[in-house]
């Protein structure tokens, strides 16, 4: 009548292992998205300068550039571009790091996570295949594109 | 002979499991087939703490996740499933277990269906020994979050040549 539920000491050794290679799966699932993060942008930073203009651009025919009469210092945004164009220009550079940075942590977060028998991580595994599938999709053209 | 038809629900992550008589139930649901009049079932769940090695391994998670920003969020690692139920069987009886996640002094789980029963137990408590070894690392944690920091500013101080 007085049995006590399973202790921690008693949670066996095989099974403690895999919650730690399943929350390392975790760990690496939530990683993945910091390294889809720098890939997309880095594959579309020549998107982003082209909205950092067109938005600027947007707020002036909006405001019809009265908005630069009431914050003169608002100009200095259209001659930044050199640091944008820098910023811009670093991160296109650092496809060969993000991608298979990305595919590498949704490759392991997959493979940690299979490994916790226990319970099934579903969504986790189908958004980690997509993102590998993605990462491989990116790398492919950016190899080929670097290529030709 | 007395049939218990047996479901378990709710939230039954890996780290919880249902006995009948001392007997691991796999699975959501099954019929367990028996002569005795009365049944134990208990909840039960393996708690994610562990000896120096798991520390270890879990400091490491925690630079690995970037000081924990992106590490994964567990609940009541330190929470016990104390759940004794006495079952009363009569022929053929259905039985409803519904798992509550853990929430300390919460209950553990809730039993439905044509039954008698007796609950000797059912409420998550803290295991002693497993809350000490999460506050250590907690504390831990927090010193080397500290140290993290204090490298980083140093660092960058370093770089910006404010030295």
């Amino acid at each position: 009548m007085e049995e006590k539920g399973v202790q921690a000491a008693t949670t066996p050794k095989n099974i403690l292992a895999r919650m730690q290679v399943a929350h390392l799966g975790k760990i690496t699932f939530n990683l993945q998205f910091l390294a889809v993060a720098v890939m997309a942008a880095s594959v579309l930073s020549f998107l982003a300068m082209a909205v950092f203009y067109l938005l600027l651009l947007a707020v002036t025919l909006v405001t019809l550039g009265l908005i630069y009469a009431a914050y003169p210092s608002l100009k200095d945004l259209w001659s930044g571009g050199a640091v944008l164009e820098s910023i811009f220009n670093t991160l296109a550079a650092s496809w060969p790091y993000a991608v298979p940075a990305a595919l590498a942590l949704s490759v392991a977060s997959i493979i940690f996570l299979c490994f916790d028998y226990r319970q099934k991580h579903v969504a986790r595994i189908t958004i980690s295949a997509v993102i590998a599938v993605i990462s491989v999709i990116v790398l492919v053209i950016k190899l080929v594109g670097g290529a030709a | 002979m007395n049939v218990l038809n047996l479901r378990i629900t709710g939230a039954l992550r890996g780290d919880t499991f249902v006995t009948v008589d001392g007997e691991r139930v796999e699975g959501t649901s099954c019929a367990i087939q028996t002569e005795k009049a009365q049944v134990r079932v208990a909840v039960c769940r393996y708690l994610d703490v562990g000896g120096p090695l798991w520390f270890i391994t879990q400091l490491l998670f925690f630079i690995i996740s970037i000081f924990g920003i992106f590490d994964a969020r567990g609940r009541g690692k330190y929470l016990v499933a104390d759940c004794q139920t006495d079952i009363y069987l009569k022929q053929t009886c259905d039985l409803t277990v519904r798992i509550n996640p853990p929430k300390k002094n919460a209950k553990v789980a809730e039993f439905t269906g044509d039954i008698w029963l007796a609950e000797w137990s059912n409420k998550y408590v803290a295991d002693k020994r497993a809350k000490k070894i999460c506050l250590a690392l907690n504390l831990t944690k927090l010193f080397l979050a500290l140290a993290g920091i204090g490298g980083l500013i140093a660092l960058i101080v370093h770089f910006l040549g404010f030295i």
